[in-house]
């Protein structure tokens, strides 16, 4: 498989639960057990750990985003993130949200499966942006509503 | 599990056609993955919220579980997407009228499996705390960006 093309076309899974409603709706974005995340802004550390997750699995990204066809799909993951690298706030008035955010590292192990195969990694080449936040937005941009 | 910009650059011309329709998709069965969910194995331990100024606004939630709406912002400007890309300075939440926690990371990395050689892409994010929901309401809950 090697390095994922630009245009996807060497892409075999593509896992996320979709998008409802399709397009406009919730961003691959699920309800999950409260006891799935534990977070601790001033340790500057948080998990988000989940098994046998039924998803499902697109095939490509561009099928993804066209709400083309999947299949059923489990996956598997255990995300930490640890040890501070920044602590700052982002104040974004044109988009209504502020972060108190603290910048980290972070590992993953991940592992899923469906009719199209399955997948199991091994180790994290590259962390390209990791993050824990306290985050108001929308109506609680600002203060309490 | 991950869109690069460069991939966004590719694809949206795919992207932005109408659905198709017909096909098994994950939403059509909402409510079972919900169920399955509330079995589902959470390895983590519970969330540490201890200290949230959000505290006092949560315990006068709404019952029930409630149901968030995306952010305003989209992936790029005319897409349909409410998604913004990770990055300093962006966004992490992809729901709107939200106080809580939230983490998010975007990696890359190696595996095995079917196929040989194989690479992986992956943007995770969870959030935890309130929203307003559809009903206008305030709700608590966790939600996770697979």
């Amino acid at each position: 498989m090697g390095p994922a093309a630009p245009d996807s076309s060497n892409q075999i899974h593509d896992f996320n639960p979709g998008i409802e409603p399709f397009p406009d709706g919730l961003f691959w974005t699920i309800r999950i057990p409260d006891s799935a995340v534990a977070v601790n802004l001033g340790r500057g550390s948080a998990s988000y750990r989940l098994s046998d997750l039924e998803l499902e699995d697109y095939g490509s990204l561009p099928n993804a985003l066209s709400d083309g066809p999947s299949v059923p799909a489990q996956v598997s993951f255990d995300v930490e993130w640890s040890g501070v690298a920044q602590r700052g706030q982002t104040r974004d008035t044109a988009n209504q949200f502020h972060l108190a955010f603290v910048r980290t590292g972070a590992s993953i192990r991940w592992s899923g499966s469906s009719s199209l195969g399955h997948f199991q990694s091994t180790a994290v080449t590259k962390v390209n942006f990791a993050q824990i936040a306290h985050e108001t937005n929308g109506a609680f941009f600002g203060g309490q509503p | 599990m991950t869109i690069s910009e460069e991939q966004l650059r590719a694809i949206m011309p795919v992207a932005a056609r109408p659905a198709s329709v017909g096909h098994a998709h994950f939403w059509d069965r909402a409510l079972s993955r919900r169920q399955f969910l509330g079995a589902a194995a959470a390895v983590g331990g519970a969330a540490a919220l201890s200290g949230l100024p959000m505290a006092s606004v949560a315990e006068a939630a709404a019952p029930g579980p409630g149901t968030p709406r995306p952010i305003p912002g989209t992936v790029a400007p005319g897409a349909p997407f409410h998604i913004i890309l990770p990055g300093a300075g962006n966004e992490p939440s992809t729901i709107t009228d939200f106080n809580g926690f939230g983490a998010i990371v975007d990696v890359t990395g190696v595996g095995t499996g079917t196929g040989t050689d194989l690479t992986f892409g992956a943007d995770m994010r969870f959030m935890t705390g309130i929203f307003r929901g559809t009903d206008g309401r305030v709700h608590r809950g966790s939600f996770g960006f697979v």
